[in-house]
């Protein structure tokens, strides 16, 4: 690769690319992430090249791209120009598809997509519920380009907004149009991009910093990792600008070492951003110098916190301290440091190509632009979304995710990690922006969004994150180490059936103790589970601590299973699959469930083909 | 220095920049409890029991007086009953870890401090003075925090043995609640808790055993060649012969003789 050495060879390159990509004919996109190579892609990948090459046809191309985002249905090819869209694709299958719609344009209807109430055959990527109220900005060429090919991203405009910041704007134009656009941090606090970038521009102190917080310790979260596989120089070219409109001249990236493919592709973005002159000495002859570093994470939750992020990047131990003097003032080395998410770099480049107006003309009065969401657990459609800000948890749940799994009845999805609340039903037509979940007692956190079904309990959920928060936190300070404790042993109290109605009192009390006595953003705001599920869900606390009851039949200490003797056929199914043989029964005869060996697993409630099995 | 003004307690008050809640407090004798503090260390803000209310530009908000810059004019509420239900709760979740010891217990009792959580016997706040004792003003590291979260411990290296231990015994002069301990046996030193064991050296005046080996040879490299007989008499031995042996080492360059 040779240096570019000013704008217009810049420009020059990307007519040459553009006039290349114009002969292509069709091209076939195989997803290569993390989550779709586990599905079996690149398998898939290979068959196709070594099939390809034996059509001996130049207009057909193999691309491997980043993530399409539709992991139910992974792994899936996308077929260009068209955006034909085939699902769950086998090594199998593609002869096929060479065959028929490479060669003769013919769909397989097997391979597509087929709405699940109407049966419906939809062959088009566009057509497809759960694509049809994304908006994609950040993720927009994940699916077009090879992330590991610089010159695909140069040729759909990359680069070009750093060329017309480092020759067409001040530094405090930039910042201007940072604010203007309403840009917030993606990485949890909302903080609005713009100011943070000033205050650390006018911040006293050389030299100056900035960050790219790719640690991602969400349990199930994977917008960020999405964003660094499948377009790392998105997030690279917002950085230099980042960089250039604070004055900073060395820049990091932390990410978490769970992460081998995103750390591959990134380390390869940033060395080939390198051989062209994006990166380095005098960048494309503006006379502005800027490098990044890659700093891997040990992988703890806490050092995705700003303090405890940079307190890992100095080599010391990666836990919170007091930001009463802020990062942006005294943050790396006590050096002005900007820290921002992932997500949040990785629009800046929209803004500055397309000006502020386009970015803040999507979303609400307060929350400007897009949102990516990964939307898990009892859901059809489950995988990465990126919608637009202002569009309601039903549109999320309901049109693009499908509705919930085996047709049960919506009760809760939990927003923001594991710190973050269960938002109940009466919230579904919630406009989904950072002020709107914070009122109801949630957060956008970074993006993590869980669907939970009528079978699950409350308390148990409350539990559940606070039993990861307990390993989790640093430990360092009392409120949220020891308060998280007696909060969870309070929690496996009622779930075991030993609650106290006062339990409920005090467990707000801790809550509101934490959320004002801890030391990082952490503790104060791990109770979120707790008072959310005790606000909205306050009769399952009840029942648990009354009546000793898990309605939804989770808790084990709560639940006891017994046979109907009106609808047993003694078919004997139970009793062959009970794994610790508590039941008996003579064949044909009705059976019966022996409560001192049954360990409640359930097993038998959901094998008995005639609903014999009851649960109370 | 720049100043600013602010009001503590009721009281106005002018103070230099960037000072600390707990420093103005400690001058005008306003009594915050502390646990993880010590003036010659870096505030670490662990323990959080030296929590105040302030209220800046009319938002009121809960800070820790140690490490609580005074950047503009701001109103201090020290002891108001928000606070005081945050240190009760702080100390009712020490005590359900590590029961009625030390300052725990001292500062438990001034606050009518009911458990509610039980009574445990661990025997580590997590104050974090021990460690960071040893890795600011000595400069050695032999301890260190281990694990995270609800398993968090002060430990010697990999739980074994502070083999970097030099036996100065800051730590457990500065240890809350007492789980710190140098036991001298001969010409043995044992720090518990951190697993230390040390070869202790004689005094040059009684002959009993008292000082770190280790601790001599760390002075040594650290300050160069300064007389060391000074480090090498003990405490008791110290007395009349302990000014004389200082006199000796003309440390003012013989000016006053
Ligand atoms: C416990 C904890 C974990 C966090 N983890 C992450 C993370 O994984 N990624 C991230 O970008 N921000 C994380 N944050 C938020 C960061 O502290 C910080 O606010 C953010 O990176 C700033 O970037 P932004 O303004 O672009 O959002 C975390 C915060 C806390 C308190
Ligand atoms: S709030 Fe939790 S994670 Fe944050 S410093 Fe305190 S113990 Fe550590
Ligand atoms: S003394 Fe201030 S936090 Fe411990």
């Amino acid at each position: 690769m040779k240096k570019i050495n000013d704008i217009e060879e810049l420009k020059k390159l990307r007519e040459k690319l553009i006039k290349g990509k114009n002969k292509e004919g069709i091209v076939i996109s195989v997803c290569m992430e993390t989550g779709c190579i586990a599905s079996g892609s690149y398998e898939i990948y290979k068959e196709l090249l070594k099939e390809v090459k034996r059509l001996k046809d130049k207009k057909v191309k193999v691309l491997k791209t980043g993530c399409h985002g539709f992991s139910e249905v992974d792994p899936a090819i996308v077929i260009y120009p068209e955006k034909i869209f085939y699902i769950k694709v086998k090594v199998d299958d593609i002869d096929e598809i060479i065959e028929k719609t490479i060669q003769k344009r013919e769909i397989i209807e097997r391979l597509t997509y087929k709405d699940e109430t109407t049966g419906e055959i939809i062959p088009y990527l566009d057509q497809i519920p759960f694509y049809k109220k994304q908006k994609k900005l950040v993720l927009s060429l994940n699916g077009l380009i090879d992330p590991e090919d610089i010159n695909d991203y140069i040729l759909y405009g990359g680069y070009s907004a750093l060329s017309k910041v480092l020759f067409e704007m001040e530094p405090e134009e930039i910042i201007e149009e940072i604010k203007k656009s309403g840009l917030r941090g993606r990485g949890g606090g909302g903080f609005p991009t713009g100011k943070k970038w000033e205050y650390c521009r006018k911040a006293e102190g050389e030299p100056k910093y900035v960050i790219c917080n790719a640690d991602e310790g969400d349990p199930g979260a994977f917008m960020d990792r999405s964003v660094i596989e499948g377009n790392p120089h998105s997030v690279i070219e917002g950085m230099i600008i980042g960089a250039y409109a604070i004055g900073a001249n060395d820049g990091f990236v932390y990410i978490r070492h769970e992460y081998p493919l995103a750390l591959k592709r990134l380390s390869f973005a940033i060395q080939q951003a390198r051989e062209y002159g994006f990166l380095g000495e005098d960048i494309l002859g503006s006379g502005f110098s800027f490098d990044i570093d890659i700093v891997r994470g040990g992988g703890a939750f806490v050092c995705g916190e700003s303090t405890a992020l940079m307190a890992s990047i100095e080599g010391k131990v990666g836990e919170p301290r007091a930001k009463y003097i802020h990062t942006v003032e005294k943050g790396l080395y006590e050096k002005p440091t900007c820290l921002n998410n992932v997500e949040t770099w990785a629009n800046v480049p929209f803004i500055i190509n397309n000006g502020w107006e386009k970015f803040a003309e999507i979303g609400t009065d307060t929350s400007k632009g897009t949102k990516i969401f990964s939307l898990v657990g009892k859901v059809k459609n489950t995988g990465l979304v990126e919608v637009p800000m202002g569009i309601t948890l039903k549109e999320i749940i309901f049109d693009i995710g499908g509705g919930i799994k085996g047709n049960k009845k919506f009760k809760g999805v939990q927003t923001g990690g594991p710190s973050g609340g269960v938002i109940p039903e009466k919230y579904l037509d919630l406009p989904v922006d950072f002020d709107k979940l914070n009122e109801v007692g949630s957060m956008m956190g970074s993006g993590g969004m869980i669907v939970m079904d009528e079978d699950t309990c409350m308390v148990d959920v409350a539990r559940y994150f606070l039993n990861f928060l307990k390993e989790e936190s640093c430990g360092k300070c009392v409120p949220c180490r020891e308060g998280i404790n007696q909060m969870l042993s309070i929690l496996n109290r009622i779930t075991e059936g030993k609650g106290k109605i006062e339990d409920i009192e005090i467990l707000k009390e801790i809550s509101d103790f934490m959320q004002k006595a801890s030391l990082c953003a952490l503790g104060k705001t791990a109770p979120n589970p707790v008072l959310t599920t005790i606000e909205y869900f306050y009769d399952e606390y009840v029942a648990h601590i009354e009546k000793k009851k898990c309605y939804s039949g989770v808790c084990k200490d709560l639940i006891e299973y017994f046979i109907d003797p009106e609808k047993c056929t003694g078919c004997q199914l139970c009793a062959k699959n009970c794994p610790v043989s508590a039941i008996e029964g003579e064949r044909k005869k009705v059976h019966k469930i022996d409560i001192e060996k049954c360990i409640k697993c359930g097993i038998c409630f959901n094998v008995c083909k005639f609903n014999a099995v009851e649960r109370k | 220095m720049e100043n600013v003004e602010i009001i503590i307690d009721g009281v106005r008050k002018v103070v230099p920049k960037r000072i600390t809640i707990l420093k103005v407090a400690q001058e005008l004798k306003i009594e915050i409890p502390t646990l993880c503090y010590h003036p010659a260390i870096e505030p670490y803000g662990a323990c959080r029991l030296c929590t105040v209310e302030i209220e800046k530009n009319n938002r009121k908000m809960f800070v820790t007086s140690c490490n609580y810059p005074i950047e503009n004019e701001i109103k201090i509420e020290t002891n108001n009953e928000n606070v005081i239900k945050i240190r009760k709760l702080i100390l009712e979740l020490l005590i359900a870890k590590v029961g009625y010891k030390g300052k725990v217990k001292e500062i438990a009792e001034k606050y009518n401090v009911e458990p509610r959580f039980g009574v445990g016997d661990d025997d580590c706040i997590l104050c974090g003075l021990c460690v960071n004792v040893c890795k600011e003003i000595i400069g050695v590291n032999a301890i260190s925090f281990s694990s995270r979260g609800i398993n968090r411990d002060v430990s010697p290296p990999f739980g074994k043995e502070a083999v970097d231990c030099i036996g100065c015994g800051a730590c457990a002069f500065l240890c809350p609640i007492g789980t710190i301990k140098i036991e001298d046996l001969n010409e043995k030193r044992i720090i518990t808790k951190i697993n230390a064991n040390l070869e202790l050296e004689k005094c040059k005046i009684c002959g009993k055993y008292f000082v770190p080996k280790k601790f001599i040879e760390y002075i040594k490299n650290k300050i160069g060649n300064v007389e060391l007989d000074v480090f090498l008499i003990c405490d008791e031995c110290k007395g009349e012969n302990y000014i004389k042996r200082l006199a000796s080492f003309s440390l003012t360059g013989g000016k006053n003789e």
